[in-house]
């Protein structure tokens, strides 16, 4: 058997057949309308094109579509439907194009059989090829699925590694696309609805293939007509399913919990008709007692503080309020330290003594704790001005670094 | 002289140090002398708790502006490499932000910010050299003393070495001692000007006291001191010399040693205490003869001091030496160490000793001990010498220092020729194309290139200019995008045609010079806006107008009304410098941007090449003119903003018209219009068609041959936006006699050098113009001349582009104070600042160097009516108050309505709704984050408690920036009747009462509800630095205007006709406890049973807790007949309830306002109501009052009497009460929050309650 057979032959058994892997691919069809009314016939370029289910799929919407595949055997089968494929390395390709002269650059399963380097580099070429507005596409298997991570990634041997979202979402954020788009497939549909999460769900049910979809700057207005398909949420990811699995589980505890509640709201009552005596006493004298219901509001202070908590329990679970506890102690300590520069000299000379200084603060970061103003960390979190003086920074920053290399 | 000072030492854990309180005293005395200086404080916003404090500090001496707030991304410590680039990429921006204030000086009283901090950021001269910076210097020990300070900590190094790098940078040193000066010259080679001493001063707490028996004993009892003591204060620290000092006191003669003890106050470690101890031990001091105070209290160090015999001080190396001078204060006889600041501050040499001999030491403190008359020298000496040094004299010193800075620093002048020619890059228009500004252009490059190396960027197909060809590399657009950084510099000009529409974007990727040929641009923004390019219009008119022009786009039938809106103000951000060729353009600018938008604008007139003057035969030969014929031009395209009609008219009707030698002659392009079909018409139809032409469009030599040819040149205009008038100066630069009226920056020609019309100029005014020209030779010679000669003057093309260099220069250097250098800058940086990094440092840059020019913000958050508009009264008053804010007049001020979520930290702009609630298209924006900076003003307009309280965290971080935030109150009712509301409103509005309470003041509906509030903040208020402001309005009663809502329901006349049948009470308001709903009721019924015939009607949505009430209502047995209940009726509809009724009974036991009084008084309804103070207040007593008791039958009573009245038409009128509209509201609100009018009441807390 000829490599190259063995590859559509895998290719067959395991991705599925040419009319449901098509009817998968429909999923990015509502990201692509746009295009069609921006630019009068965009061009398109699948990397990796495979049997060509891809650029048929493009074809049909009305661009003019073209594929590069490495395997011959696959592209016998886009010769066969008469799709325009050649066999070129996907890298080379990318490099033949102008700049600016594409709408679309997909690479579907593609990304987990190259070298990160090459992703890189692919990712770069992407953003000079693409038009204003124009997507990159890249489709890989989703390790957030515990199965697919664990195990049905490595079926494949040419499989290399597989990548995070979050790393395969970094790459055009890191090399100047607007925007990026996690969006996570193939999951089963009545997945979405259920309630009832077994332990089988939340290790195999997740998105088993999820792909990013960044889109390069282009004018204003044209992004716009993007804007929905982008704030879209789509599909399921490990933390969701976990979250719904917990919270299964927590119901069971509810019984136990609102039998707490009913015992406690009675103290609940006591406070309110005391703040209520402290504030019909201050009606009659004046500022004297004044200070004793400003007191007094001091002092119940605990026990409001008590109450709002038995009323957050139910909403938010035992450990997320255990943690909130937590946290809400150690900012208290922290901002003690703060304002106690000889205090906290000295505690961070002992930290530093034991060793614990790199670990202890990055806790203190990571917990955020510190009570630093919140800063922002993502692009659409800019305001406009603060948008414009981005885009002078990194384009000042890319063209320094394209003359150092 | 504008100075800069860094406040950071008395924000950093420095403030609990002496660096922090010099800071503040020096700062604070310097404020007080400031006389006509200006004087900025810089703060830190990573400090933030600092930052009230010190506000509270100057508010007497500055007003609130002088005090600024930076953002930092850090951490940014030096201590540690992992923090350098951030540190490096923060040291750029503090500058930067110094240098936005444009100060003559930076002065930084503590640059050692902070050891081990991580927020805190000083610099000197990493950015910029521009700006001439002063440092105070304390001391240089570490330096001198590395082996004992540095070496041993490695982190302490790397942070001081640091430090010291910038220090080295400074153009001044204020020493505080002459000793630390001294050192400043020897160890860091500083030249003897460069450093001044100012010296420094003790806090005056520290002066003489008589002790109490009662103190005698407490400081026995808490130190163990029992009998006459020599004292020593300070730091425990080996260059102390404590040691020295206990070995000294060891060897005194037995009998002082035994009369004294030795007290060391100051803090002290386990481990130092057991060292001192057992030094004593071993130099045979026993029991209590040494006492090691520890930390001793503020008040007990000053009894301490008063209390000793003598103070001895034996350093070896000081700064300065405080103790010392705090003990002179007190009248103590000091003896110190012969070293480094002490023989200064002591100013007595028989009173210092060598502090490495330890029997030097002993005998100097036998001689004071056993001298009483020595020692009462000394003491007398100390008192004196104490008051040499003040914080007035101290910042009398940094004054003149600072002062003699500033003269003896110049500010760097441009001299051309430049040392070498920058390459600019030249982004205009350029011949063969269409436009004045592309001749213009072509005139200006070959002068301009004797200063620059000039590559021109042209967005067209080809350039045919033979210098071009021959001397400039011609690139395009997508070319120059790629290749920015080739060039230094970059000049772009624009112009109000299409020509110049990829300007925009390229200007805001490329930041450049800008040549504003016209100063509106309103046409080539409509022009772009036609083509497609739909939010720009929009969204220029919003940032630089507000909403009402926004609306206008949209709605105004006549786009004039929109042209009356310049849509520059992108291009005047993004501007590096801009040049315009008039004053006018500088007038519009001011009036439109404020009166400072212009200041550093550049003026430069037009160039003109100097025009052949002979050529006036062989023009007319080539254009087949007679000699003898007298020829007017007017020059440039024809249109209605030139006024073409009107001199055709005047010419018509003038003599010239008659005589067969006199022309007309319009050299340039039709207008495309009805316009240009009028003036041809017209033109058809005189006597005199063959003596008037239209030349059509003239190449560059056709219009100069007729500029040649000319007799006289009449250039007219209206509605001028600013732009410049090329083609007058080209009349006159060929000595034609040119008649202008005074429009735009043709007002600004000397009135000598042409035909100066008014700009409002009538017919026969220029009729005379033209018939004076052509009669009257020798004036049309003298005035051609006077003209041909003012522009060899003033526009000589060498002289203007030597203007260009100058002005292109100037605005570079100051470019690269802000944000420009820092993208320069940043690439360089080594390490270099990480990707992720970036947006935190754009964050804090954009926060802290705010656009220019800009108005300041007035931000109102309607948070709820976005999220949800339930309806409510409040929510009406919201609507109400937006819309005549947003659209009325707040001058100067960039209105922007803002909302937030519970759940998400930040506001945004509420644009989307904006342009639903004016009723037009949204689709041209987004709800961006709102970016605020000092100056804006935050306003709640909506009750939105759980957002306000959610999102304490950005108004806090605002208003440390300097945005004052402001809140509507509408009542405290949840919090002073709880039992009228549902459970948990309580809790819930005294939260965000609370919350709001910290921040600058209130706008309540009432006086009533103000004064409430006044006294819930003398019982619930938090402590606070500064006042809180209290303010009250009242409501509009114009229904109209607060968008009211539409429909009848289809039983209304039947309903409407039962009402005239007898006398009919009306009640409005939501169905809830607090409106008196259910005594009235029983009223009624008491009056129903005694025969009273009388209508009910109770208007309102039924509420909370009435459920009973409810059931009652709909079951009652007059329902429909003579009780009527409408639920959430309309606007309109409640109009017809308040016209049918005859009086409006108003049973509320508490409200804020009690809207529907003004609204029944509005429409002349008489009103009986509660006599509760909120209703005296709105219906200033133009009502007839029940007492408010719980009582039904003091209702029913009231009914029938007031019924009574009513019969003899003797009722009391709500006629005379006084009402106000939406807009006296708005106008209201406004005058407070800008400050036109003061508080009604402020609160601050009392500090010793807390």
């Amino acid at each position: 058997m000829r490599d190259s057979d063995f590859y559509r032959a895998f290719e067959d058994k395991h991705r599925g057949s040419r009319a449901l892997i098509k009817s998968r691919l429909m999923a990015y069809l509502s990201f692509l309308q746009p295009l069609l009314t921006l630019y009068p016939e965009p061009e398109a370029l699948d990397l990796g094109c495979g049997r060509g289910e891809w650029l048929e799929l493009l074809t049909e919407q009305g661009f003019a579509a073209r594929g590069v595949d490495l395997d011959d055997g696959m592209l016998a089968a886009c010769y066969e439907l008469g799709l325009p494929a050649t066999n070129q390395d996907a890298i080379a390709a990318l490099n033949a194009c102008a700049d600016d002269s594409l709408a679309v650059v997909s690479a579907f399963h593609v990304v987990e059989h190259i070298p990160f380097e090459t992703l890189r580099t692919l990712v770069h070429e992407a953003f000079r090829v693409l038009k204003p507005g124009g997507l990159l596409i890249l489709e890989t298997p989703n390790p957030e699925n515990l199965t697919v991570g664990a195990t049905n990634f490595y079926l494949d041997p040419t499989h290399q590694r597989p990548i995070p979202p979050l790393l395969l979402s970094y790459l055009p954020e890191y090399v100047g696309f607007y925007r990026t788009k996690i969006v996570r497939l193939q999951e089963p549909e009545e997945l979405q609805t259920r309630r009832d999460i077994g332990l089988l769900d939340v290790l195999s049910g997740v998105s088993p293939d999820y792909s990013i979809v960044a889109q390069k700057p282009g004018r204003k207005s044209a992004l716009g007509l993007f804007d929905s398909e982008f704030e879209r949420n789509i599909g399921l990811d490990h933390y969701n399913l976990a979250i719904r699995f917990d919270s299964s589980i927590a119901q069971r505890f509810s019984a136990l919990e609102s039998l707490c509640h009913a015992a406690l709201a009675k103290s609940v009552d006591a406070e309110a008709k005391a703040i209520d005596a402290g504030v019909k006493a201050d009606q009659f004298h004046g500022q004297l007692m004044g200070v004793y219901a400003s007191r007094s509001w001091r002092l119940t202070k605990p026990l409001r503080w008590f109450n709002l908590q038995l009323r957050r329990l139910p909403n938010e679970g035992f450990k997320a309020r255990f943690k909130a506890l937590i946290k809400k102690i150690l900012r208290r300590m922290f901002s003690v330290i703060n304002n106690r520069p000889r205090l906290k000299n000295w505690l961070k000379s002992i930290v530093y003594r034991l060793g614990l200084y790199p670990r202890l603060r990055n806790f203190y970061i990571k917990t955020n704790l510190s009570p630093k103003i919140d800063q922002s960390k993502q692009l659409s979190n800019l305001g406009q001005y603060a948008q414009q003086i981005h885009a002078r920074l990194s384009n000042a920053m890319m063209q320094h670094n394209k003359e150092e290399r | 002289m504008r100075i800069v000072i860094d406040m950071q030492g008395a924000q950093t854990a420095s403030r609990f140090r002496r660096i922090g309180r010099y800071t503040l005293a020096l700062v604070q005395e310097m404020a007080r002398q400031r006389g006509e200086h200006e004087l900025l404080l810089v703060l830190n916003a990573a400090y933030a708790d600092t930052i009230e404090p010190i506000r509270a500090a100057f508010a007497e001496l500055l007003p609130f502006d002088a005090i600024r707030v930076f953002d930092v991304a850090g951490p940014v410590g030096g201590h540690v490499a992992d923090n350098d680039a951030r540190r490096k990429a923060a040291e750029l921006m503090v500058e930067a932000f110094y240098a936005s204030f444009e100060p003559d000086v930076i002065f930084i009283p503590s640059l050692f910010e902070e050891w081990n901090g991580e927020g805190a950021v000083t610099s000197v001269h990493s950015l910029q050299n521009a700006i001439p910076t002063a440092v105070v210097l304390y001391d240089l020990i570490p330096l001198i003393h590395r082996q004992a300070y540095l070496e041993p900590n490695p982190a302490m190094e790397r942070w001081y070495l640091g430090k010291l790098d910038h220090l080295k940078r400074a153009d001044l040193l204020l020493s505080i001692s002459e000793s630390s000066g001294r050192e400043a010259k020897e160890h860091l080679n500083f030249p003897e000007r460069a450093v001044t001493n100012i010296s420094t001063a003790c806090d005056v707490q520290f002066h003489p006291i008589d002790l109490t028996e009662g103190e005698h004993a407490r400081l026995k009892s808490d130190y163990g001191i029992n009998r006459p003591f020599i004292m020593y204060t300070g730091g425990i620290d080996h260059r102390k010399n404590i040691e020295g000092l206990i070995r000294a006191f060891a060897i005194l003669p037995k009998p002082l040693r035994l009369t004294n003890q030795l007290v060391v106050v100051c803090a002290i470690q386990e481990l130092d205490r057991d060292r001192l101890l057992s030094l004593a031990k071993n130099q045979g001091l026993g029991g209590d003869e040494l006492v090691l105070t520890g930390y001793v209290p503020e008040d007990d160090l000053l009894a301490l001091y008063n209390a000793c015999t003598l103070f001895v001080f034996p350093s070896w190396h000081e700064g300065f030496g405080l103790p010392v001078l705090e003990a002179m204060a007190c009248g103590k006889a000091v003896i110190a160490a012969n070293s480094s600041s002490l023989p200064e501050v002591l100013g007595r040499a028989d009173a210092l000793f060598a502090p490495r001999d330890d029997a030097a030491m002993a005998t100097k403190m036998a001689e004071v001990l056993g001298n009483p008359a020595f020692r009462q020298e000394l003491e007398r000496h100390g008192l004196a010498q104490a008051k040499i040094f003040s914080w007035q004299a101290s910042a009398q010193r940094a004054w003149n220092a600072l002062e003699a800075l500033h003269r003896e620093y110049q500010k760097p002048a441009i001299t051309l020729p430049l040392p070498k020619r920058p390459r600019l890059a030249f982004v205009s228009p350029l011949p063969p194309e269409k436009t004045g500004i592309a001749d213009y252009a072509a005139e200006l490059l070959p002068e301009l290139a004797r200063h620059y190396e000039i590559t021109v960027i042209v967005a067209q197909e080809r350039v045919e200019d033979a210098w071009v060809q021959a001397n400039a590399p011609i690139r395009d657009v997508t070319w120059f995008r790629t290749h920015s950084n080739q060039f230094d510099r970059v000049i772009y000009h624009f112009g109000n045609s299409e020509f110049h529409a990829y300007m925009f974007g390229l200007l805001e990727e490329i930041p450049g010079i800008v040549v504003l040929h016209d100063f509106f641009l309103s046409g080539i923004v409509w022009y772009m806006d036609s083509k497609g390019v739909t939010d720009f219009l929009p969204n220029t008119l919003l940032a630089s107008h507000g909403w009402q022009a926004v609306k206008d786009r949209y709605t105004a039938s006549d786009t004039a009304v929109v042209w009356a809106w310049p849509c520059n103000l992108s291009v005047l951000r993004h501007a590096l410098g801009i040049i315009v060729h008039s004053d006018f353009s500088r007038r519009l600018a001011q009036q439109f941007y404020g009166a400072h938008a212009a200041d550093d604008w550049a003026l430069i007139p037009h160039l003109r090449q100097p025009a052949e003057q002979d050529g006036k035969a062989v023009a007319r030969q080539q254009l087949e003119l007679a000699e003898t014929d007298f020829v007017v031009c007017s020059f440039g395209g024809l249109g209605p903003t030139k006024l073409n009609h009107r001199l055709l008219d005047a010419w018509l009707a003038s003599p010239l018209a008659k005589d067969a030698n006199c022309r007309l002659v319009f050299v340039g392009e039709n207008h495309g219009g009805d316009y240009g079909q009028a003036l041809l018409r017209k033109i058809a139809q005189s006597p005199a068609k063959d003596r008037i032409t239209i030349t059509g469009w003239a190449d560059v030599s056709t219009y100069r041959t007729w500029l040649a040819a000319a007799d006289a040149g009449v250039q007219l205009r209206t509605l001028s936006r600013g732009e410049t008038s090329g083609t007058v100066l080209d009349c006159m630069n060929y000595g034609l006699p040119t008649i202008v009226n005074a429009n735009g920056s043709m007002a600004d020609l000397p009135a000598d050098a042409v035909c100066l019309l008014p700009d409002e100029f009538s017919d026969a005014q220029l009729i005379e113009a033209l018939h004076r020209l052509w009669q009257d030779a020798p004036h049309r010679t003298a005035l051609g001349a006077r003209a041909l000669a003012h522009i060899r003057k003033h526009h000589n093309p060498r002289h203007c582009a030597d203007q260009y260099a100058a002005a292109i220069e100037a605005a570079y250097i100051k470019a690269n104070l802000g944000v420009q250098g820092i993208t320069q800058a940043l690439p360089h940086l080594t390490p270099a600042l990480a990707p992720s990094e970036l947006f935190p440092f754009t964050h804090t840059l954009a926060a802290n160097c705010p656009p220019k020019p800009r108005k300041p913000q007035l931000l109102l958050d309607v948070s709820e009516l976005v999220n949800v508009d339930l309806g409510t009264g409040i929510q009406r008053v919201t609507r109400a108050l937006l819309r005549e804010i947003t659209l009325g007049e707040a001058n100067g001020w960039a209105v922007e309505p803002v909302y937030a979520t519970s759940d998400q930290p930040g506001f945004r702009y509420a644009r989307k709704f904006m342009s639903r609630f004016l009723n037009i298209p949204d689709d041209w924006t987004g709800d961006t984050p709102v970016e605020a900076w000092q100056g804006d003003i935050y306003l709640g307009l909506d009750l939105a408690q759980g957002i306000v309280v959610a999102q304490e965290g950005t108004l806090q971080t605002w208003r440390l920036r300097g945005v004052r935030c402001y809140f509507v109150v509408h009542d405290l009712l949840p919090v002073t009747m709880p039992e009228v509301f549902p459970e948990g409103s309580r809790e819930g509005h005294q939260r965000w009462l609370q919350t709001i309470s910290k921040f600058d003041g209130v706008f309540c509906v009432s006086r009533h509800v103000a004064d409430e509030f006044h006294e819930w903040l003398q019982v619930f208020g938090e402590k606070r630095e500064r006042p809180f402001h209290l303010h009250w309005f009242h409501h509009g009663a114009d229904i109209d205007n607060s968008a009211p809502s539409r429909g009848l329901p289809s039983d209304a006349p039947k309903t409407l006709a039962t009402l005239k049948a007898r006398p009919t009470f009306l009640m409005v308001g939501t169905i809830e406890p607090r409106k008196g709903y259910l005594q009235t009721l029983h009223a009624f019924d008491l009056l129903w049973q005694q025969g009273i015939d009388t209508n009910l009607v109770i208007v309102g949505k039924q509420g909370w807790m009435v459920e009973s009430l409810v059931e009652l209502l709909r079951v009652h047995p007059e329902r429909d007949s003579r009780l009527f209940w409408l639920e959430g009726i309309s606007d309109e509809y409640l109009e017809q309830m308040y016209a049918h009724a005859n009086c409006l009974i108003a049973a509320s036991h508490g409200e804020g306002f009690g809207l529907p009084l003004i609204e029944a008084a509005h429409h002349g309804l008489p009103l009986l109501v509660r006599d509760i103070p909120v209703f005296r207040e709105v219906t200033a007593n133009q009502a007839y009052f029940f007492a408010d008791s719980r009582e039904p039958e003091v209702i029913a009573t009231a009914v029938q009497d007031w019924l009574a009245l009513f019969e003899q038409n003797q009722h009391p009128s709500s006629a005379a009460m006084p009402h106000q509209t939406w807009n006296d509201s708005a106008t209201q609100v406004l005058n407070a929050i800008l400050n036109k009018s003061p508080a009604y009441k402020t609160w601050i807390s009392d500090q010793t309650a807390s």
